[in-house]
């Protein structure tokens, strides 16, 4: 049970009521960094399990003759190798509708070199050697390219590392900044009530029994701060995360809310809280043993 | 008791406010604290009331010598004194009430108790009908009242008293002192700083008469 309080410090102190607006924009910046770089690195990563376990061969022949013979030689050698789950060829009419972006609608295709696709799915990422394969179907098939989406996927890893380094940065700097202002918060309103803290001192009140009052008072900014600013950053990215459905197919649509920014934001106002309630603590304890 | 033994003090690397001060209270003695004013009158009470350390010589505080006491151990021999100060010291957000209830409150007295006690106080010092005003809304004297009755409340072994008739009627000014006598004749030993010699040759207790930082004991009133 708390115990009760001596009450020596007035309820609402002059200038503390923009603590827990200064804490809820704090809450709010962090909420956004998580989303951002969480969603935005999960999606990143569904993306590239998405295409780890994959490869794709492409028999660039220019003769469409000897393009179907090393289609089906390659598409032979793949069938027969462990590790590949499935190899399908992709139809004319899919290869049209990816090259069509680039080159338009264009009505007579049979002018020209359309390289022949084939969409292989592994068992696992790991399942096959890759330079063998590729040595195999160059045996069978000498115009065919085995792409492995290893240097995309690359640059896929060090975007998703970058974002996820700049969010944890961008939080820790709202911590800071959070911490700053409750230490800034705390020294004024140690200097507010210098006097009757001295007063309560030498009516005999303990240090930890003055701090207990500035604790509660700042465990309410920070309460009040943390729910304030995590409401808030909810609507926001919930009305994000319906701009982003409507957006449509793509990247986009794997950038969206999973389970740890879920738990991260009902972690927030708890670690805001006690955030504040901590960095107060400290403070004032720190600023008591100074005094008489 | 209380003793000083040549206890000098300064403030900061300024001249010494209090030089070679030696006397001993003794347990239920009743003394006035007189001298000019910038003579050392509220530098004494402050070491008086621990609020200071002495920067030299020592100072025996009921059996404690606190020039080497630590920190964590003054809350429980302030306890033991009550102040009244000058200019009152009252939390204006709290009522009369509350501001006499802190005392028992820091000590830990139980609710029931504390409410018997501050309101038969409070009444004592004519202020039973102004109890849950808070000191703005009050009188000067009033407010003088208040904290005399705050000093008192914990029945201190040390009460200290910086000009406690200073705001009050000549009537009160008598209640209150005989307040003070009441609670000397139960052992609390008593200091009251004051100017008004009247009140001095009234009670005709001994006086502490300092001069320029200087002590004398003057037993005129004995």
């Amino acid at each position: 049970m708390l115990k009760p309080l001596l009450n020596f410090l007035p309820k609402n102190q002059k200038g503390h009521g923009l603590l827990p607006w200064v804490i809820g924009v704090m809450i709010y910046l962090s909420a956004l960094a998580l989303f951002g770089g969480l969603s935005l690195h999960s999606g990143l990563n569904k993306w590239s399990s998405g295409l780890s376990a994959r490869v794709s061969v492409q028999i660039t022949a220019a003769k469409e003759v000897e393009r179907r013979e090393e289609t089906r030689a390659a598409l032979g050698v793949l069938s027969a190798t462990p590790g590949v789950k499935n190899a399908r060829l992709i139809a004319d009419t899919e290869v049209m509708a990816l090259i069509t972006p680039w080159l338009g609608d264009v009505k007579d295709m049979s002018g020209l070199p359309i390289p022949s696709l084939i969409d292989v799915e592994l068992t696992n990422a790991n399942s096959i050697d890759i330079e063998a394969l590729s040595v195999r179907l160059k045996t069978v098939a000498p115009h065919a390219r085995l792409d492995d989406h290893q240097g995309w996927m690359g640059e896929v890893l060090i975007l998703a590392t970058t974002l996820r380094t700049i969010a944890m940065l961008l939080m820790g700097m709202v911590v800071l900044c959070t911490i700053a202002i409750v230490v800034f918060g705390c020294r004024a309103g140690l200097a507010t009530h210098k006097d009757g803290i001295e007063l309560m001192h030498l009516m005999g009140t303990t240090d930890r029994v003055i701090a207990r009052e500035f604790d509660r008072s700042y465990l309410v900014y920070g309460f009040k701060g943390s729910i304030g600013g995590t409401l808030l950053a909810v609507i926001t990215l919930i009305a994000l995360s319906k701009l982003m459905a409507n957006v449509g197919e793509g990247l986009l649509t794997n950038i969206s809310p999973d389970q740890s920014l879920i738990t991260a934001l009902i972690a927030l106002p708890i670690v805001g809280t006690l955030l504040t309630l901590w960095t107060a603590r400290l403070t004032v304890r720190r600023a008591l043993k100074a005094l008489v | 008791m209380i003793t000083f033994d040549t206890v000098g003090m300064r403030y900061g690397n300024g001249d010494e406010v209090l030089k070679d001060l030696n006397f001993t209270l003794e347990p239920g003695s009743f003394h006035f604290l007189t001298g000019a004013s910038g003579a050392g009158k509220t530098s004494l009470l402050k070491l008086l009331y621990l609020s200071r350390k002495p920067s030299r010589g020592t100072i025996e505080f009921f059996d404690t010598n606190i020039t080497n006491e630590t920190r964590m151990n003054m809350p429980k021999l302030r306890r033991r004194i009550g102040i009244v100060f000058q200019d009152f010291r009252l939390f204006d957000h709290l009522t009369a009430f509350e501001n006499v209830a802190l005392p028992m409150r820091i000590q830990g007295a139980k609710e029931k108790l504390i409410k018997e006690h501050v309101s038969e106080l409070l009444s004592w010092v004519g202020l039973d009908a102004r109890m849950h005003a808070r000191p703005p809304f009050l009188s000067g004297g009033e407010q003088q009242r208040v904290a005399i009755a705050r000093a008192v409340i914990a029945q201190p072994d040390l009460l200290l008293a910086d000009e406690p008739t200073g705001n009050v009627d000549p009537e009160m000014g008598e209640r209150i002192m005989h307040l003070f006598a009441e609670l000397n004749k139960q052992g609390t030993t008593t200091v009251i700083a004051t100017h008004d010699e009247g009140l001095v040759k009234t009670i005709g207790a001994p006086v502490l008469h300092l001069h320029n930082g200087s002590l004398s004991l003057d037993l005129r009133g004995k």
